[in-house]
């Protein structure tokens, strides 16, 4: 019989808790469900490059926005039908991913985090001034048609679409191409000398990466009726950072704890402290210095810890 | 354009110009010296405002004073940061951009719970509101922009000075060239570093401090900032502090004139600039190539 | 090919600044041989493989590989041309396993850098060990890279070389570092496999016990010149290399 990797049973059962508790709950809980799930599939889309492949890109909000912003301005906007605007709207957002990876790419990885922010707070900043995409006030439009607009059949389509994108994501990592993608961050040199093209490798990643993203965003939408600048916020950007920092880059299913911690300190816990952001930039301070590889480590040291005393015995 | 708004909006761009410069200058003093990226200088930017509004406005003191503060408060908790990121001196570039990320995080809330979340204003202070015209034109440069050009100006002399005459240029020189090579000599890089940061982040404070009187103040005005400094960045060099001098004076003027024709763009015009430069030359335009 | 001459490198030069690090050096590599490059410290032997293996471009001149001039190609190009590089200080994929190393150099070989499909864990798992025998390190073929003891690094740098089975192997000093007992493995190794394989092997080396053991024919550098080529025995008596280099070094 087959061994399911730890990493794949961890994320089912995660979206099997996700699943049960969305459909059975209320709608506040469902909405805040949907948002955690959204950012999970965030999260591990981010950590293809970041933790698999080493690049630092603190644009991520870039392409999350992007999805749902393309999606509601082409439907709202030219009337077009949601089948075929979900085709355009991953159509312009590959190209557009792949013109701000070439950009970013052209320089040093140093230069790659300074300018994929560079161009996420531009594209913020325009969004938020130009009038025909929503400027600040965002655009409210209902993409699913009315027959799936309960709030159940919402979570219901955001879940599935997730799930499939994740299991998707932790395919692509078993593939050869996961494997290149961790030479690429363990020692980029040493790939160019076995052949390889490294910023071809490179923008391959980032859009892959970036495409899940903004399919996230996409379901984003769906969520919120609608497309807003906190969509495109470059804080997301930093969050994903956090998310998969904090959760252990390192490993799979990391990203997976990291988007559902830090969701909850965004969505619960900004309700009642209103200096949650002070309280999560004292939670990376304490993860940098305390839990390096994040707490996924955590786990792994305790288990191992576990199998020292029980041999010992 | 008639001669007098041609003028006026050189020197507004060069204003803005300087200011960029002040606050690109720290950052790259702190990538080239130290290798780290510091996300926090626009916390500490609105940090430097902040404090200005509090000693000249709310407290009355002389804006000298204010604009010292400004520098003085934000290095000193640059100096603090220093000690934070110790630890992780030296590994990977993302440790020292989380905690100053975090840091960042930190001091915006912070400065919301010290002074609330509405629009401060700061005035100007009387001997330097009011203009000046040139004679026999209608040429007319309000006196702050000048001021801040010439202060700017002269912090970047005194950097120049600093860099090139005293001890402690020539060690942040021989920092930035060979680290290692440094510590065999036997001096004391750690106070050397401490120093390097904080005058990096002071610079930063300074800036805010300055454009204080300019704009109304909100904690979320330092992440805009970066709309302008990382460009900057990316066209002067980043690890060349030269570079930015130029680099922050040319889209700090073609800001300028942007704004004029397109009121509501102008402040991405750094960006496309940016772009358009990483396309021609990727590692920047004002770095010296090597053969 | 033109007369069994894999590799020919013609009037070389590279300047840094000021600095001419490789002055009009032109020489050619056989097929099939073990040539070794050998010189003092600065002498430019590390700048000449760099331009070589185009980690730098020359300030003029040209370098030839099988008949194609390769000078300006991309760093990346050269390996896929069958030119492949061992490093002085190893390039190793430090938190993969040994195998992990190896696959990824196998998995270029076959073509399926973009292969998105899910593959079983151990995907190219037995080839990667075979190429991890020839080396002497099949059994720590699950043992993470940067744990490795030194000498067994510079191994490990050699198999992921040898995955993509190339015509000419460039090394860097391949027994710096290591005891000599050990350099001297490692040099039979290499030499066992190139003649296997019918692979060109061209070498940096500053001991001269190994240099006069192993090599083929030798090119001497000094000071960015190019001074003589040839059997060791022909080296031997050159006395411009006598003069300049031999004297007193390692015997």
């Amino acid at each position: 019989m087959k061994k399911i990797d730890k990493s794949l049973l961890f994320m089912l059962l995660v979206f099997g808790i996700y699943g049960v508790v969305g459909v059975l709950s209320s709608e506040s809980v469902t909405a805040i469900l949907g948002r955690i799930v959204v950012m999970t599939l965030f999260a591990l889309s981010f950590n293809l490059q970041y933790g698999y492949s080493g690049m630092v890109s603190l644009g991520h909000s870039l392409f999350f926005g992007m999805g749902g912003y393309v999606l509601v301005l082409i439907m709202s906007h030219y009337g077009i039908a949601l089948i075929p605007a979900l085709l355009m709207t991953l159509l312009i957002c590959f190209v557009l991913t792949v013109f701000v990876g070439i950009i970013c790419l052209k320089n040093s990885m140093e230069a790659f985090t300074f300018l994929s922010y560079g161009i996420a707070l531009a594209a913020l900043t325009a969004v938020g001034k130009w009038v025909w995409a929503g400027s600040t006030v965002g655009v409210t439009y209902q993409a699913l048609p009315e027959f799936l607009t309960g709030y159940r059949t919402t979570y219901a389509i955001i879940w599935t679409v997730c799930l499939l994108c994740c299991v998707a994501i932790y395919l692509i990592v078993q593939s050869p191409f996961g494997m290149l993608m961790q030479g690429a961050r363990e020692n980029e040199e040493r790939l160019t000398f076995l052949g390889i093209h490294t910023n071809r490798l490179r923008l391959v990643i980032f859009t892959v990466s970036c495409m899940f993203a903004a399919i996230a965003g996409i379901l984003y939408a769906f969520r919120n009726a609608g497309a807003y600048t906190a969509s495109l916020d470059t804080s997301l950007s930093f969050q994903a950072v956090i998310m998969c920092v904090l959760g252990g880059s390192t490993y799979f299913a990391g990203p997976i704890i990291g988007a559902f911690i830090i969701s909850f300190i965004y969505n619960y816990i900004s309700t009642v402290f209103p200096y949650y952001e002070g309280l999560m930039g004292l939670m990376i301070l304490l993860t940098v210095y305390l839990l390096q590889k994040g707490l996924v480590s955590l786990v792994a040291t305790l288990k191992e810890r576990y199998r020292r005393e029980e041999g010992a015995e | 354009m008639t001669l007098s708004r041609f003028a006026l909006t050189l020197v507004i761009g060069l204003s803005s110009g300087m200011l960029t410069y002040l606050m690109a200058a720290g950052m790259s003093l702190i990538i080239s010296g130290m290798g780290i990226i510091n996300f926090g200088q626009g916390a500490f930017y609105i940090l430097g405002a902040y404090v200005c509004n509090q000693i000249f406005t709310a407290m009355g003191l002389p804006f000298g004073l204010a604009l010292l503060g400004g520098f003085v408060v934000t290095a000193l908790l640059g100096g603090v940061l220093e000690r934070l990121l110790r630890p992780v001196f030296g590994k990977d570039m993302i440790f020292s951009l989380l905690i100053t990320m975090g840091a960042s995080y930190i001091i915006c809330d912070s400065m919301i719970m010290v002074w609330g979340n509405k629009v401060k204003a700061t005035g100007l202070p009387k001997f330097l509101s009011g203009a000046v015209m040139i004679p026999f034109t209608k040429i007319v440069f309000p006196y702050y922009y000048l001021f801040i050009i010439a202060i700017a100006a002269l912090v970047g002399i005194a950097f120049a000075v600093l860099f090139k005459k005293t001890m402690l240029g020539v060690c942040f020189r021989a920092i930035i060239n060979d680290k290692s090579m440094v510590e065999h000599l036997g001096i004391n890089v750690d106070r050397l570093y401490t120093i390097m940061f904080m005058l990096g982040i002071g610079l930063g404070g300074l800036a805010g401090a300055l454009n204080a009187p300019l704009s109304g103040l909100t904690p979320k005005t330092g992440l805009s900032v970066f709309n302008n400094v990382f460009p900057v960045l990316m066209i002067g060099g980043m690890n060349n502090i030269n570079g930015c001098l130029p680099a922050a004076v040319l889209l700090g003027i073609i800001s300028s004139f942007a704004a004029i024709y397109t009121p509501t763009w102008y402040n991405l015009v750094p960006t496309l600039v940016m772009i358009i430069v990483m396309f021609i030359s990727p590692k920047g335009l004002f770095v010296k190539k090597e053969r | 090919m033109n007369g069994g001459i894999i590799l020919r490198i013609e009037h070389i030069s590279k300047n840094f600044g000021a600095i001419r690090a490789v002055d009009d050096v032109s020489l050619d590599i056989l097929d099939g041989e073990m040539h070794a490059i050998i010189g003092s410290n600065g002498a430019g032997k590390s700048t000449l493989m760099d331009l070589v293996c185009r980690r730098t471009i020359p300030s003029s001149g040209k370098v030839v590989f099988c008949d194609e001039d390769i000078s300006v190609l991309p760093a990346h190009e050269i390996a896929n041309r069958g030119m492949c590089k061992c490093f002085q200080i190893s390039k190793l994929f430090g938190e993969l396993k040994a195998f992990e190393n190896v696959r990824i150099a196998l998995v270029k070989r076959a073509g399926r850098v973009y292969d998105f499909l899910p593959k079983k864990k151990d995907f190219l798992k037995k080839e990667a060990i075979e190429v991890l025998r020839s080396v002497g390190l099949a059994d720590k073929a699950d043992e993470t890279a940067s744990l490795l003891s030194y000498g067994d690094q510079r191994r490990l740098e050699i198999a992921i070389t040898l995955a993509l089975e190339p015509r000419l192997l460039i090394l860097d000093e391949p027994t710096a570092g290591v005891a000599r007992a050990e350099g001297y493995e490692i040099m039979k190794m290499i030499r066992n496999l190139a003649q296997r394989k019918h692979m060109t092997v061209m070498f940096i080396e500053h001991d001269m016990e190994i240099v006069f053991n192993y090599a083929d024919r030798i090119s001497v550098m000094h000071n960015g010149h190019h001074l003589a080529t040839g059997t060791p025995e022909e080296v031997r008596q050159n006395s411009f290399v006598q003069d300049a280099y031999i004297g007193g070094n390692e015997r």
